[in-house]
């Protein structure tokens, strides 16, 4: 029951015409004041306003002290519902942040893990620079690094299997080395380098090829104008480096778009479960119904009908990689229906296309035999 | 059942007007007691039981005003509240004989 504008109310018996003009006021303030009240505390927005439609037709009175008691205890009485929301919010909120935080940090190993061979030939050009420092210029180490980092970055990218193999066999090499010579005994030496150098080049080997699987992952966007944000398979430096900051932004944006839509709804759904888990029901059973038509929260499909693990909730890049998804399995259940529905009607019309011909066959054949031949 | 002096006097109104079915603009008019107390005490009562609320039945456009919810006590409802009313006024002293609806109770 909608308030609808019931305005012609019975004529006060008040004969003076000042007196009935302040009765009109009051009567039409007494309706501003319930609006109010019911704009305040929706689930009683239609019983006050009849209430107060009734009163002023049948009981001759404005009704003024009555609706500004509604309005005095409207805060009061919707504050259960407030609290309700508050709460919905507060989770929503907390949920956002952290499913934030955990992509903004999955987002960042990525990047960090993508771009290690480069980081590393620098840092290795740099060592170069160190050790073979270019005679007759001022700083010889940062002009060594400035000349060399972009032979370490074409390194690291060109070759990271290589570069990665002999960096983590130079390096286990070293480390046995090192090893050897706090055991002490000379023949240990070239037993830990050894052991060093493969373990290193294992390790390193290891290392290229998780570079290389987070470099060649495509991950499906859900967002619907864009298909595919593919990651770089062989990135020029310069533009790789670009176009991948401008994919991040594009991919975070997109992740916390979608995110934020359904994580409402996720709020709102733990709320209530938890509410009624705790046999906490602040808006008592009548206030209960009246307020159910107040508000309808709008679940998206996916949200319903997808049962999604806690990984491809938080983690959807991860979920995508291990082959979940977070919605796909969804919009499949929400079309099943119709699409079931069409294979039927489609099978169902086929069949009914043969059964036809069926008929259809030994009928002909039957009069072919039966026509007579023409003589 | 313990009750609230407001609950008591909501209570009684019903029992006074058995036939009439109250509206909550009435309630409070009748009992005095304001409607941040009157609808919880409502939604109280119709979650034991004992009232029920109902949508009036009229046509809108000839009555020239919308439906009302109207609230009335269920046959479980009234004995119980009248036990209640007299109990409430047992706490209080002896069960005042002017209050209709208590003489059986």
């Amino acid at each position: 029951m909608r308030a609808r504008r019931f305005g012609s109310t019975a004529a006060p018996r008040a004969a003076d015409e000042n007196q009935l003009a302040s009765y009109r006021w009051s009567q039409r303030f007494a309706q501003r004041i319930v609006r109010i009240a019911g704009w305040i505390y929706k689930a009683k927005r239609d019983e006050w306003w009849a209430d107060l439609i009734f009163f002023q037709q049948k009981e001759d009175e404005a009704g003024l002290r009555l609706a500004t008691s509604c309005l005095v205890s409207s805060p009061g009485l919707a504050w259960p519902h407030a609290s309700m929301e508050l709460a919905g919010w507060l989770l929503a909120a907390i949920v956002e942040v952290t499913s934030a935080v955990l992509r903004i940090g999955y987002l960042v190993v990525v990047r960090c893990v993508q771009w290690s061979p480069q980081a590393l030939g620098v840092a290795s050009c740099s060592l170069v620079g160190h050790w073979l420092p270019i005679g007759g210029i001022s700083n010889p180490e940062i002009a060594s690094l400035v000349i060399l980092a972009p032979v370490g970055i074409y390194i690291g990218t060109t070759f990271p299997r290589a570069f990665l193999s002999l960096l983590g066999a130079a390096g286990g090499a070293a480390i046995g080395v090192g090893a050897g010579a706090e055991v002490g005994a000379n023949m240990s030496l070239p037993l830990f380098a050894a052991a060093g150098i493969l373990v290193g080049d294992g390790f390193g080997y290891w290392w290229a090829e998780t570079v290389a699987a987070f470099r060649s992952d495509a991950v499906r966007s859900p967002h619907p104008g864009v298909n595919v944000i593919a990651m770089d398979r062989r990135p020029e430096p310069l533009r790789a480096a670009l176009a991948s900051g401008g994919r991040l932004l594009a991919r975070m944006r997109i992740i916390l778009e979608n995110e934020a839509r359904s994580a409402w709804a996720r709020s709102v759904a733990i709320t209530g479960l938890a509410a009624k888990g705790l046999g906490w029901n602040p808006l008592g059973r009548a206030d209960a119904e009246s307020s159910q038509p107040q508000r309808r929260v709008v679940v998206p499909p996916r949200t319903t009908l997808a049962a999604p693990t806690p990984i491809a909730i938080l983690l959807p890049e991860v979920a995508v990689e291990v082959g979940l998804t977070t919605h796909g399995t969804a919009t499949n259940i929400a079309n099943e229906p119709r699409a079931k529905r069409r294979v039927l009607q489609s099978g169902k019309q086929s069949e009914m296309r043969r059964s036809k011909a069926a008929q259809r066959r030994p009928r002909d054949m039957s009069t072919r035999r039966s026509r007579p031949r023409a003589t | 059942m313990r009750i609230t002096k407001a609950s008591a006097k909501v209570l009684i109104q019903f029992l006074n007007n058995p036939r009439d079915d109250q509206y909550g603009f009435g309630l409070m008019k009748a009992t005095g007691v304001k409607s941040g107390s009157l609808y919880p005490i409502l939604a109280r009562l119709e979650g034991l039981g004992w009232v029920e609320h109902y949508d009036e039945q009229i046509d809108e456009r000839a009555e020239r005003r919308p439906k009302r919810r109207l609230y009335r006590l269920t046959g479980t409802g009234r004995p119980a509240a009248r036990k209640a009313v007299s109990d409430f006024y047992e706490d209080l002293g002896p069960v005042p004989v002017w209050l209709p609806g208590l003489q059986g109770a």
